[in-house]
């Protein structure tokens, strides 16, 4: 595969020659995985602003250490997880003082361990459809991502594709989608009795 | 790390959905963002000072006839910095609780950067002072409600250092934070 000049190791090498706006996109890319893991313990909102906020200059901190590209989701989750386990341990201690009504991040019933995986197994997936090409980001996006989900007639129209055409790309889509988030790595994908809901067809307006 | 070759439509469209991914705000993003325009191109990397929390009085043993637990309005650190290559210094603070719930905190960077800064942040106050020539510098009005504060101390020429987890000395009715 030919390397990408924004893959992960590019912007650490041009982080470390002071390029600032390699910085500003590891931190995009990374924005909702580090914000996301601290909903998993379920954190009040101030508190995941804390976690966000120690994770990125730690990260700054260790940015010229980082020695494979590679190792930098998963260094990410397991610091995130420390920070968001230390802070949740904290709460415990003090949750008696605690206003009933501390505005909390959004979590469901899932256990902290399915929802760590399940934001490790979705953040894989967003940078893997954001790796693709047109028209299948496109596509995918706006069968799976947007919300409500547009007709068919108007992804066809935005695609300049015939609405016959739509069906057979999205299959060759997700098959491309598979194979770029098996190639990158940072989870496991999801058991099949990890509490899965929707089905394969896309959701219509 | 572990992985199954097997992944279905429904796993992938499921998790495309990303129900459980969250944005953070445009005010902690735009934080984590400006830490980029401290990279240092002369050194053809970062300034990363390297904190280590020598001494911290909310952590040391309780003195003699004092009852365990007791909680201490005023809270002592010393934390040491080195970088890389040779830099090293020493930031001293103490954090006095003040009774309308904020904290004042004082310090001193060794050796000290002339003309350098400081800015102190919990939640989303932040307040700055300059060092004096000796290092010293004083920061009052910080709000209590964040068990921790993050300490920058940024040098004229951009350097800077970055106390991301200062505990808090202790509040009315709780114990200080670890």
């Amino acid at each position: 595969m030919v390397k990408r000049r924004d893959d992960d190791g590019s912007l650490l090498a041009a982080c470390r020659t002071g390029d600032s706006a390699a910085w500003e996109t590891l931190i995009r890319r990374y924005r909702r995985l580090i914000y996301s893991v601290p909903s998993a313990y379920r954190l009040p909102v101030d508190q995941a602003d804390d976690v966000f906020q120690r994770v990125t200059i730690k990260l700054f901190e260790h940015v010229s250490r980082v020695r494979s590209a590679e190792t930098l989701p998963a260094w990410l989750l397991v610091t995130t997880r420390r920070e968001s386990r230390e802070i949740s341990r904290k709460e415990k201690r003090y949750a008696s003082f605690e206003d009933e009504d501390s505005e909390r991040l959004p979590a469901d019933s899932l256990d902290v361990a399915g929802r760590l995986d399940a934001v490790a197994r979705e953040h894989a997936v967003a940078l893997s459809l954001e790796r693709m090409g047109s028209p299948c980001r496109e596509l995918l996006t706006a069968l799976y991502v947007e919300d409500p989900t547009p007709p068919y007639d108007e992804i066809s129209r935005r695609l300049g594709r015939p609405i016959g055409s739509l069906g057979p790309t999205r299959s060759r889509c997700l098959e491309k989608l598979k194979s770029l988030y098996l190639e990158s790595g940072i989870s496991d994908p999801p058991a099949p009795s990890s509490g899965a809901t929707g089905g394969v067809g896309p959701r219509r307006s | 790390m572990r992985r199954r070759k097997i992944v279905s439509d429904e796993d992938l469209i499921r998790d495309l959905n990303g129900r459980h991914l969250l944005e953070p705000s445009r005010r902690i993003l735009a934080e984590a963002i400006a830490l980029g325009g401290r990279l240092d191109p002369g050194r053809k990397g970062l300034v990363a000072w390297i904190a280590e929390l020598l001494f911290d009085s909310g952590l040391a043993p309780a003195t003699a006839g004092v009852r365990s637990g007791a909680a201490a309005s005023e809270r002592r650190l010393l934390y040491h910095c080195r970088t890389e290559t040779d830099g090293e210094a020493q930031v001293d603070l103490r954090l006095h609780a003040v009774a309308d719930g904020t904290v004042e905190m004082v310090g001193q960077l060794l050796p000290p950067w002339s003309g350098a800064s400081v800015e102190a942040k919990s939640g989303r106050a932040l307040r700055q002072a300059v060092l004096g020539v000796n290092g010293e510098f004083a920061v009052a009005g910080i709000p209590g409600g964040s068990d921790t504060i993050v300490l920058t101390i940024l040098a004229k020429d951009g350097n800077s250092i970055v106390l991301g987890g200062v505990p808090m000395p202790a509040r009315k009715g709780r114990p200080a934070s670890r």
